[in-house]
């Protein structure tokens, strides 16, 4: 219980410190968003005087000092009101995290867990038959990895949308040509895994060389234990060796990685989206921090903020279950 | 292509470069799906995902609302001064020295809802306007609105608002009364089923696609043409381009990095629409700095090739501006006949060096002049980073200036600090664009006024960002202001172009084409260098619901 408390005591230190980060980090950005939508709006005409007065009033900003505001946006959050977007006002920002966050949540969220899966057991096979041909997964995948995220994005693109085979759809999240109704039907679902298999493969492609390396290295160095000497010794059969008593151990620092990644799952990823024009939570986030939208981007980071927390505290606890040795205060 | 901005500057640029370089090699003829049977794709470009927003009043409303939902009451053609058709109003007369202005306004138009279209909207319109700021989009002078009668009103000014009736009549959408006047808060408003007067209606709306189908009780006799139009989201450039390369976008205002090459030789039928719109410019900071020098800024102007750059960066789509920086052939009629056929072309490096010594200064280190206190000639220019066509322009701009002995150094900057040096005069010398208006005065007071620029370090939101004074351009302008019709100020503005040719306040670059792409295998009507009948830019509001209305499927 102690333990428990302690890591509570930890977590909520560390989410006023995230939270207050949030409300920090926007206003250090130049230029406010009046001035952002006035120099949009001078691309479409010339913007009288006074348009200033009349866009902050209309967006409700100004007004107190930093303390004031500070305390503003606390009040705010303890009820749950996170304001109107700025980059789509009048559009709450609870609606915008709404109607974003499912894309990113199930696309990348599936993506993840694949790569973690797909990476943690080659990894544990590659270590296991070590010195084998298998070796040759390491460099291929970690190549993989060393790729910029946008360029791989843009190879497949080009490989299988478009240029040379034109299998996938290669921008948004569903067909827009056909009469599709978003929601949970057929042909909106089939629409939409086909329109999420590049987006996908960029994600997985492109992190499954760290786990891979993590996990073969962890496994390598866990084969020579003395209690994995010990089983070999006792006669177990091979994979029983391989899966419990190797790979269990070698997979801990691992699943504490996990943690992380998951909760920036919700953070999306920015840049994939971007090129796939997937109509995700990265996306939004690009759009607030280009618009200066301190509403949004708090929105969205404290979304980001607490789901790092979350995924860490349930993997912190966790930990605690899997590896007994974490319990034991000295 | 500076027009294009609204979708260009959400990408970074090293995606942008790469899928420059891709999609220039891309080929893969395949012929979209979109457009058959009177639905017409557009994209706006990179927008981002829709969401339901259809309040005119919102800054960041859908495209769509003003000018296909929401009508003005009459259509400014933005490519031509005084060039005014009647759209929801017949007829305007002022009076009273340019206070009073009435409006005779259309018979027997309904909104989508079925009720009648009266003055009682307009006014309730207006009225917001006048009595809560926030609402008066267009800061218009307003004094008094009333109706005479169902289909006339009058509108009281508190100063001469000639200059105003751009706003007032032609870009203010009217909305309907019984609808708006039960909303407590119009300006946080969603407005999710909008109901307007205009040719077209709100269907269907998900964050990657708009449906709107014509209506079918809409007033213009034969409009509109389309049965439906599909507008689509994009969240980057490479998507967008790609989409309209391979014609699954019928109508739409993108940036396309090479476009001969990767659109219009992709397709006989892919045409690219070329409508200036707007005046490329170098603007000096006119206060402080080497530019706050003459001699400096008159070199910087002839020391440019912008046959050149316009060839390199912009396949040869965009004129070189004139002296005056006048933007033609829109403002041609009141352009000096003095000045006429005076072009800004190729490069005079000498005569450049000329009026650098001439005026003190030396050649130093480096082939760099240095000036009569000893510093050596070097400016910084700021640009929007993501901007790519205006940082090419630089990285050619810097070679020629160094050619004539000025050293310029190439400062890239995200949307936000570049607005904010540029709002607060925090540079030497920026790159941006002045137009997007029918009118040559609003044009030369966005770029010369100096009662509208406060001092640098306060912000300007307004324009002359380089803080150009000169105290008889000010009573120019105002004299142009005071009078009926820009054509009756003629030797006002004869003079401005007299004065920017000689004190070069902005270093005039290119006659900034719009680039818009239509296909069409799916779609004819558009305006044309030959039927320049509107701006074909699907972001100018309300010029989209004007063209939308008359463009065709050619099968039809």
């Amino acid at each position: 219980m102690r333990y428990l408390g302690r890591k509570l005591a930890f977590y909520l230190v560390a989410a006023w410190a995230a939270i207050t980060l949030n409300f920090v980090l926007p206003q250090l950005i130049p230029g406010n968003p009046v001035l952002i939508l006035i120099a949009k709006m001078q691309d479409s005409g010339p913007v009288p005087p006074g348009e200033e007065q009349i866009l902050t009033k209309l967006l409700g900003l100004g007004g107190g000092n930093v303390f004031q505001r500070y305390w503003q946006y606390l009040d705010n959050l303890v009820h749950l009101r996170l304001g109107l977007s700025v980059t789509d006002f009048p559009t709450p920002v609870t609606e915008e995290l709404r109607s974003t966050m499912l894309w990113t949540l199930v696309l990348v969220g599936t993506a993840t867990v694949l790569s973690f899966v797909i990476g943690i057991s080659l990894g544990a096979l590659a270590g296991w038959k070590r010195g084998t041909k298998l070796d040759a997964l390491i460099p291929s995948t970690t190549f993989l990895t060393a790729l910029p995220y946008f360029w791989l994005a843009l190879i497949l693109l080009y490989l299988f949308a478009d240029t040379v085979w034109n299998v996938f759809p290669g921008y948004g999240g569903y067909d827009t040509n056909s009469e599709l109704d978003v929601g949970f039907n057929w042909p909106f679902l089939a629409s939409a895994v086909q329109h999420a298999v590049l987006p996908a493969l960029t994600v997985v492609l492109s992190s499954i060389g760290g786990w891979l390396l993590g996990m073969r290295n962890m496994m390598v160095s866990t084969l020579s234990e003395d209690y994995v000497v010990a089983a070999e010794a006792k006669g177990l059969r091979g994979h029983r060796v391989a899966i419990g008593y190797a790979a269990r151990n070698a997979v801990l620092p691992s699943v504490s990685g996990f943690a992380v990644s998951l909760g920036l799952v919700v953070s999306g990823s920015v840049v994939m989206e971007q090129v796939f024009s997937y109509p995700g939570i990265g996306a939004k986030l690009f759009a607030a921090v280009q618009n200066d939208d301190y509403p949004l981007m708090q929105g969205i980071f404290l979304v980001i903020t607490l789901a790092v927390l979350g995924a860490n505290l349930i993997v912190d606890l966790l930990y605690g279950l899997i590896d007994p040795r974490t319990r034991v205060g000295r | 292509m500076a027009i294009n901005r609204r979708r260009r500057w959400l990408t970074t640029v090293s995606v942008c470069l790469v899928a420059a370089g891709l999609l220039a090699g891309c080929g893969g003829g395949s012929s979209g799906s979109g457009g058959s049977d009177g639905v017409v794709t557009v994209t706006t470009g990179s927008t981002g995902a829709f969401v339901d927003n259809f309040n005119p009043y919102s800054p960041n409303v859908q495209d769509a609302a003003n000018g296909m939902i929401y009508e003005p009451m009459f259509y400014f053609n933005t490519l031509k001064t005084d060039d005014i058709t009647p759209w929801l109003g017949t007829s305007y007369t002022w009076s009273n020295g340019g206070r009073t202005l009435q409006f005779q306004l259309r018979h027997n138009v309904t909104w989508t809802d079925g009720k009648p279209f009266t003055s009682a909207d307009v006014v309730f319109t207006l009225n917001l306007a006048l009595h809560n700021q926030a609402l008066n989009k267009y800061a218009l002078p307003l004094a008094d609105v009333t109706a005479n009668g169902p289909y006339a009103l009058t509108v009281d000014f508190t100063k001469p608002a000639y200059e105003d009736l751009y706003y007032v009549a032609g870009k203010v959408g009217i909305v309907p009364q019984h609808i708006w006047q039960s909303i407590p808060n119009p300006t946080t408003w969603q407005n999710p089923k909008p109901v307007g007067t205009g040719a077209y209606e709100l269907s269907k709306i998900s964050s990657q696609s708009e449906e709107f189908t014509a209506n079918p009780h809409y007033y213009q006799p034969g409009l509109p043409k389309v049965k439906e139009l599909r507008f689509l989201a994009f969240s980057g450039n490479e998507s967008a381009d790609a989409a309209i390369v391979s014609g699954q976008v019928d109508w739409a205002g993108g940036f396309i990095p090479n476009i001969k090459t990767a659109y219009v030789a992709h397709d006989p039928k892919y045409t690219l629409v070329n409508l200036p719109l707007a005046t490329n410019v170098l603007i000096p900071n006119y206060v402080s700095g080497p530019t706050a020098q003459l001699p400096v800024r008159q070199a910087i102007s002839a020391a440019l090739d912008r046959d050149f750059i316009s060839n390199t960066v912009y396949d040869g789509e965009t004129p070189p501006s004139n002296p005056e920086a006048l933007l033609t052939p829109n403002f041609s009629s009141v352009l000096d006949p003095a000045l006429a056929g005076s072009k800004l072309g190729g490069p005079n490096v000498a005569k450049a060096k000329g009026i650098l010594q001439a005026a003190g200064y030396h050649l130093g280190a480096n082939q760099i002049f240095v000036g009569p206190d000893g510093a050596p000639l070097n400016i910084t220019i700021k640009v929007i980073s993501g901007y790519t066509d205006y940082v090419s322009t630089l990285q050619i701009v810097v070679q020629e200036l160094k050619a004539a002995g000025i050293n310029l150094t190439v400062d890239g900057q995200s949307y936000a600090a570049f607005t904010a040096d540029q709002d607060t005069g925090n540079f030497q010398l920026i790159i941006n664009a002045f137009g997007f208006t029918p009118s040559p005065y609003s044009y030369y007071d966005e770029m010369l006024d100096s009662s509208i620029a406060p001092p640098i370090g306060q912000t300007d939101t307004v324009g002359n960002y380089g803080r150009y004074h000169n105290d008889q351009v000010n009573s120019l302008l105002t004299d142009i202001a005071n009078h009926q019709d820009e054509t009756s100020a003629l030797p006002d503005f004869y003079q401005i172009e007299q004065i920017v040719t000689q004190d070069i306040p902005v270093i005039p670059l290119f006659e900034a084409q719009d680039e818009i792409e239509f296909n069409g295998h799916h779609v004819t009507g558009f305006p044309t260098q030959q039927n320049p009948y509107a701006a074909a830019a699907v972001y100018m509001q309300p010029d989209i619901g004007w063209v939308a209305m008359r463009l065709s499927s050619p099968t039809s």
